[in-house]
C-alpha cells in the first residue's frame, strides 16, 4: 500500500506528514544511498540532502507518473552517485561497481538484528551470484536492461526475466 | 496483455526499479488502474525492495532526522548558534556603512563650504571690477580735462572770492573762445545753501553786462566740482553769484562770490 493521504499532506507541506513519511521511507532510502557510497558518515550527508528534497521537490511527484518508493529510489540513487562522482569522494578511491549489497551484508557487524533480517540476509546471501548482482546493478545502482547486459555480458532478453526470478526467490524466502 | 501476462512479464520490477521508460510505465500505471491483481503484485515487489534495502545498511542515525529539521524548519539548535556567533562580516558591513554615511557628511559640508567661499571670492571680484572700471572712467576724465586745458586757445582766468561775501572763495574758468565752450573749476566754492544755486554770468565791460551762461544746479554731486558750459558769448570777463533755485534774470549783486576780467 502506498500512503497516498500522507503524500497529499506533504504535498501542502504538512510537517507530521513529512515525519511520518520520513519514519516509513528513511531506512530503505538509506539502505539504498549506503549501498552506493559504502560510508555511513556519507550515507548520513545524502539520505539528509534527499529528504530534503522531497520536502522542497514534494509538488512534482505524481500518482500518475509511478510509485511513490520509486520517486524517492530515483532522488537518492542520483544524490548518492553525484556524491561518489564529487571530487572530494574520488580520493578515497571507491566507485560504483567495487561492491554489493551482499558483501556489505557480510561486512557490516551493526546492521539491524532482527529475527525477520537474520531470515533475509540468510537468503540473500543464499541467492546465486548472478542474482545478486543483478538486483545491485538494476535495484540499488538504477543501471538500465541494456547496461546491466553489457557490464553482466548476459543476452539482453534474459534479464528481465532473471531479475524476477530473483526477486521471487526472495519473496518465498521472506514467508509470503 | 491480461494481467498474468503483465505479472509474469518482469515489467512490474523494473517499474519499481524506476528504469522503464516513459510509455512503458504508462502502461503498467493503466494496467495497475485495470487489473487489481497487477496492482497487488506492484505493492508486492515494493515491499520486498523495501525491505531488501532497509536491511543492507546500518541504522539511520538519530542525528540526521535532527539535521533535516534544523535545515527546513530552522530548528532550536540553529538559532542558539547564530545567537552566539559573532557575525562578523555583518559588523563590518554595518561599520563600512557608517563610516561611508560619516564620509559623505564630510564631504557634503566642505562643499557647502567652498560654495559659499566660491560666493564670497565671486563678490569680491565684482566688487574689484567695477573699481577698476570707475578708476578707468575718472582716468579717461581726468586726461580729457588735461587735453582741454592743453589746448592752445584757452584762456584761464581767475575769479578771486569777492571780499564782502565770500573772501576765502576762489574759482577757475578755462574759457575757449573758438568753441565758445567754458570749462569752470569751482572747487574754491562752499556748498551752496538749500535752495540756493550758483549761477555763472559772461560779462561785456563797457558797459557791465552780465549774461548768465548757467547754473550749477548739480553742484554737490559732481566730485571734481568742474563743469562745462557751452555756447558761451564773446566775453571779457566771468563772475559767479547765488541765486534762488532756478536762477534769476539779473545777478543779484549782494550774492556775487567770485568774479574776474580776462
Amino acid at each position: 500500500m502506498q500512503p497516498d493521504e500522507l503524500i497529499l499532506l506533504l504535498q501542502k507541506q504538512d510537517q507530521r506528514a513529512f515525519s511520518k513519511l520520513y519514519e516509513m521511507y528513511s531506512e530503505s532510502t538509506y539502505g539504498i544511498i549506503y549501498n552506493i557510497v559504502l560510508d555511513q558518515d556519507l550515507a548520513d550527508e545524502v539520505l539528509q540532502d534527499v529528504f530534503i528534497k522531497i520536502w522542497e521537490k514534494s509538488s512534482t511527484y505524481s500518482t500518475s507518473k509511478g510509485r511513490f518508493f520509486t520517486w524517492i529510489l530515483n532522488i537518492a540513487r542520483n544524490a548518492a552517485i553525484d556524491k561518489i562522482r564529487s571530487k572530494s569522494f574520488k580520493n578515497s578511491k571507491k566507485n560504483l561497481d567495487a561492491d554489493n549489497f551482499v558483501h556489505i551484508l557480510e561486512d557490516q557487524t551493526n546492521l539491524n538484528q532482527t529475527t525477520d533480517t537474520i531470515g533475509l540476509r540468510a537468503f540473500v546471501k543464499a541467492l546465486e551470484p548472478l542474482c545478486r548482482k543483478v538486483i545491485d546493478l538494476l535495484y540499488f545502482k538504477g543501471f538500465t536492461q541494456v547496461e546491466a547486459s553489457e557490464k553482466l555480458d548476459i543476452p539482453l532478453g534474459t534479464i528481465k526475466t532473471r531479475n524476477r526470478n530473483c526477486l521471487k526467490s526472495l519473496r518465498n524466502s521472506m514467508g509470503e | 496483455m491480461n494481467a498474468q501476462e503483465y505479472i509474469a512479464s518482469g515489467n512490474l520490477e523494473l517499474f519499481v526499479y524506476g528504469t522503464l521508460s516513459e510509455a512503458e510505465n504508462k502502461e503498467i500505471i493503466a494496467a495497475m488502474e485495470k487489473y487489481p491483481e497487477v496492482k497487488e503484485e506492484v505493492e508486492k515487489i515494493e515491499t520486498t525492495l523495501k525491505s531488501l534495502a532497509e536491511e543492507v545498511a546500518p541504522k539511520v542515525s538519530d542525528n540526521v532526522w535532527v539535521a533535516i529539521n534544523k535545515k527546513i524548519f530552522g530548528g532550536t539548535v540553529k538559532q542558539i548558534e547564530t545567537d552566539k556567533a559573532t557575525n562578523w562580516p555583518a559588523i563590518l558591513g554595518w561599520a563600512a556603512s557608517v563610516l561611508l554615511i560619516m564620509g559623505l557628511f564630510w564631504m557634503f559640508n566642505q562643499n557647502a563650504t567652498l560654495e559659499s567661499e566660491l560666493v564670497e571670492i565671486q563678490n569680491e571680484n565684482q566688487e574689484l571690477l567695477e573699481k577698476i572700471i570707475s578708476t578707468e572712467e575718472s582716468l579717461a576724465e581726468t586726461e580729457s580735462l588735461l587735453n582741454i586745458l592743453r589746448d592752445k586757445n584757452i584762456k584761464a582766468v581767475n575769479l578771486p572770492g569777492h571780499a564782502p561775501v565770500a573772501p576765502e572763495a576762489f574759482a577757475k574758468v578755462f574759457y575757449n573762445q573758438n568753441t565758445q565752450t567754458v570749462h569752470l573749476d569751482a572747487r574754491g566754492l562752499p556748498e551752496p545753501p538749500e535752495g540756493m544755486v550758483y549761477q555763472v554770468w559772461s560779462l561785456k565791460m563797457d558797459p557791465l553786462t552780465p549774461t548768465s551762461i548757467g547754473l550749477l544746479d548739480d553742484f554737490a554731486s559732481i566730485d571734481n566740482k568742474v563743469f562745462v558750459l557751452q555756447g558761451i558769448p564773446e566775453s571779457e570777463g566771468f563772475g559767479i553769484t547765488l541765486e534762488p533755485a532756478g536762477g534769476s534774470v539779473t545777478p543779484t549783486l549782494e550774492q556775487l562770490y567770485t568774479l574776474g576780467v580776462i
